[in-house]
């Protein structure tokens, strides 16, 4: 039950029960808006000031009181809002240097913050943040109603005449929460293992550029093929891959706690130390909680998971054990639909910047000396000089031209990662941002004509903006490469 | 911050409000206020009949420091612009001094671009006058001596001076 997170309403009173599937949902909504936006971090809040889910970089800053601030500046805000006749105001504070913040109201009791910097343009995130919150109020309203059903039911149970044994039954068996929700992971790790394989089998740096392949999600599943996620489905786990996540409505029992009884408690909350769970299932969360612990860039991304599955190891009692096998067979599949999707963002920007360097280069050495070519290079992308320096590691010159290796930038972007504890998504946005300031330096040092500068240079942006929308830049690859082609063909590159 | 009230005359409201009237008809605005950072009104141009003011300008400070509070949390040290999107009318707050704001309430979004354009080209001169207000010697002034309180109030009455804003009240 501890998953389950409550949005009260700004007198403290609990309104929406959420269950660990929605607040997942909710999750995911939060960093696809990051991810779209560029923004810094986003976060949900209810009307009492507590945080119910974030998505993006919270590190720096301290969530709960930004919290508690945001929903006391909106209670003000409404305020006002309400002397003007407005039904409501969302904020929105500008820094054009440092950080701004949007904030607005989802439901009654529900507010979304975006914290953003100069990366992101108030235009794309008003227009983007429209889809996130019609998402958001989906979930919400879905967990209104299952609290109202779980409200009912446990007006019902406590309404009647019954005795406090019987309480505690319905209790203890509400706690379990529903195994509705096994399903997706049954044919999760099957997917894994080719592209494992192909991570193993390129050679970094020989043939073709389309050949060296690895990406984080592959190289680290190369390295960890042998370890949990990709290991084979265990075999208690539930075979019908059933229906989409039902609300489970009657595990949310907002009851208070039944601690005050005169007479000691049967055996239940005190469980045998870690021997709850069977063996098959404690070894393969065992060997997840490893994999996780040296791939850190996932571990940060599903830490939530990861905590409640150490804590499972270590002390879950024997009427939990459905529970954590749904967890963590959600965990996995979550986690192989994540790398699967890294690894073609990072396919499609590989495939582009290739291309985009490859191009630059010709030209370059059409119009200057060698050495010239070798500086600007070194210039725009192997020496950038910070610590986290990602693409430099790949960019070299082999044979007399300079070549992108993608396997080698995989392999540094993983160890960044590791270093810094970001999350490979969070490497992969710092990749291409370096990627672009070096193309960006490069055309800039090619190109003398403002205006194809200028478009170069919107190209680049294009890509970054449409990277945030993952598998959607696989369209746009040939309109953002017609744009360059003419270029390069008509011989005006350097003037 | 050491909050001190600002010591008005009639002539400095006028030419606040002179201001603040040319900035309204600029950006096509509602209406502008100018505040103290505890609430207090200095000086407005069309704020609605119907709208107690003085609520009005509390509420705004009020959210107006909150925000600020925010964005120190945030890192952002001289907080400055701040925007209010509702359905029909919308606010946009810029700090003109340490302890004053001003707000401008429009209608039309999209003017937001504009209300800003206008707000900080009326920026300086209000933080001017502000400036100059404040610098100005606090005056106390010389109460009557009296031995009856209908005696001090006669007296009172005699030493207030036309066109120094008490005449008005």
């Amino acid at each position: 039950m501890e998953a389950t997170i409550d949005i009260r309403t700004a007198d403290g009173n609990v309104n929406i029960l959420l269950d660990e599937i929605q607040v997942g949902k909710i999750r995911g909504a939060l960093v696809d808006l990051c991810l779209s936006t560029m923004a810094v971090f986003a976060m949900l809040i209810d009307a009492a000031g507590r945080v119910v889910a974030t998505g993006g970089e919270t590190k720096e800053y301290e969530v709960e009181a930004l919290a508690a601030l945001s929903a006391a500046d909106l209670a003000t805000s409404r305020q006002l809002a309400s002397l003007l006749g407005e039904p409501e105001f969302s904020l929105l504070f500008q820094h054009e240097k440092q950080k701004n913040l949007f904030m607005t109201a989802i439901e009654s009791d529900a507010i979304l913050i975006v914290v953003f910097d100069v990366d992101t343009t108030f235009g794309t995130l008003r227009l983007r943040i429209r889809r996130s919150i019609s998402q958001l109020q989906d979930i919400l309203q879905q967990a209104k109603r299952s609290t109202v059903i779980a409200l009912s039911e446990t007006a019902d149970v406590t309404r009647g005449d019954i005795s406090v044994e019987m309480a505690e039954e319905e209790l203890s068996a509400a706690a379990l929460p529903a195994p509705a929700v096994q399903a997706p992971a049954a044919q999760a790790p099957a997917v894994q293992a080719p592209a494992a394989a192909d991570a193993r089998a390129a050679v970094p740096g020989s043939g073709g550029p389309k050949r060296a392949v690895p990406e984080p999600g592959a190289t680290a599943a190369a390295e960890a093929v042998v370890t949990a996620p990709s290991a084979p489905p265990t075999p208690s786990a539930p075979p019908t891959p059933s229906a989409p996540p039902t609300p489970s409505a009657p595990q949310v029992i907002p009851l208070p706690p039944v601690e005050p009884l005169a007479r000691p408690l049967p055996a239940a909350p005190t469980p045998a130390v870690g021997g709850a769970l069977p063996p098959e299932l404690a070894a393969e969360i065992r060997k997840a909680l490893v994999w996780f612990g040296n791939f850190k860039g996932w571990g940060i991304l599903f830490s939530d998971e990861v905590s409640y599955l150490k804590r499972a190891v270590e002390r879950a009692r024997p009427d939990q054990v459905d529970t954590v096998r749904v967890v963590f067979l959600r965990t996995r599949a979550r986690l192989t639909e994540q790398k699967r999707l890294l690894e073609a963002r990072f396919r499609i920007l590989q495939s582009l910047y290739q291309q985009f360097v490859g191009a630059l280069q010709t030209a370059m050495k059409g119009a200057w000396k060698e050495e010239i070519v070798d500086r600007a290079m070194r210039a725009a992308f192997t020496a950038m000089g910070s610590a986290n320096n990602i693409i430099g590691a790949g960019v070299a010159k082999k044979d007399g031209s300079w070549t992108m290796d993608f396997a080698l930038i995989g392999r540094q972007l993983v160890g960044v990662c590791h270093q810094k504890e970001w999350t490979y998504q969070a490497g992969m946005m710092e990749m291409v941002r370096q990627m672009n300031s070096g193309l960006t330096a490069l055309s800039a040092f090619v190109v003398e004509n403002p205006k194809l500068r200028e478009d170069l240079t919107k190209s680049w942006a294009r890509i970054y903006r449409h990277y945030a929308e993952g598998l959607k830049t696989m369209d746009l690859e040939p309109e953002v490469l017609d744009l360059f082609r003419p270029l390069v063909r008509s011989g005006q590159m350097p003037n | 911050m050491a909050l001190r009230f600002l010591e008005l005359k009639s002539a400095d409201v006028e030419l606040m409000e002179a201001e603040l009237r040319t900035l309204c008809a600029r950006s096509g605005a509602e209406s502008v206020v100018l505040l103290d950072l505890s609430g207090v009104v200095l000086a407005s141009h069309r704020i609605p009949e119907k709208m107690d003011g003085l609520l009005f300008g509390a509420l705004l400070s009020g959210n107006f420091a909150a925000t600020e509070e925010l964005a120190r949390r945030l890192g952002v040290l001289d907080f400055r612009v701040m925007y209010h999107e509702g359905r029909r009318q919308n606010l946009y707050f810029d700090k003109v001094t340490e302890e004053t704001v001003l707000v401008v309430l429009f209608k039309d979004s999209n003017a937001l671009g504009r209300v800003k354009l206008f707000s900080e080209k009326a920026l300086p001169e209000l933080a001017r006058m502000v400036g100059e207000i404040t610098r100005r010697p606090e005056t106390t002034p010389d109460l009557p001596q009296a031995r009856s309180a209908a005696e001090y109030l006669a007296r009172l009455a005699q030493s207030i001076q036309p066109g120094d804003g008490l005449d008005q009240v």
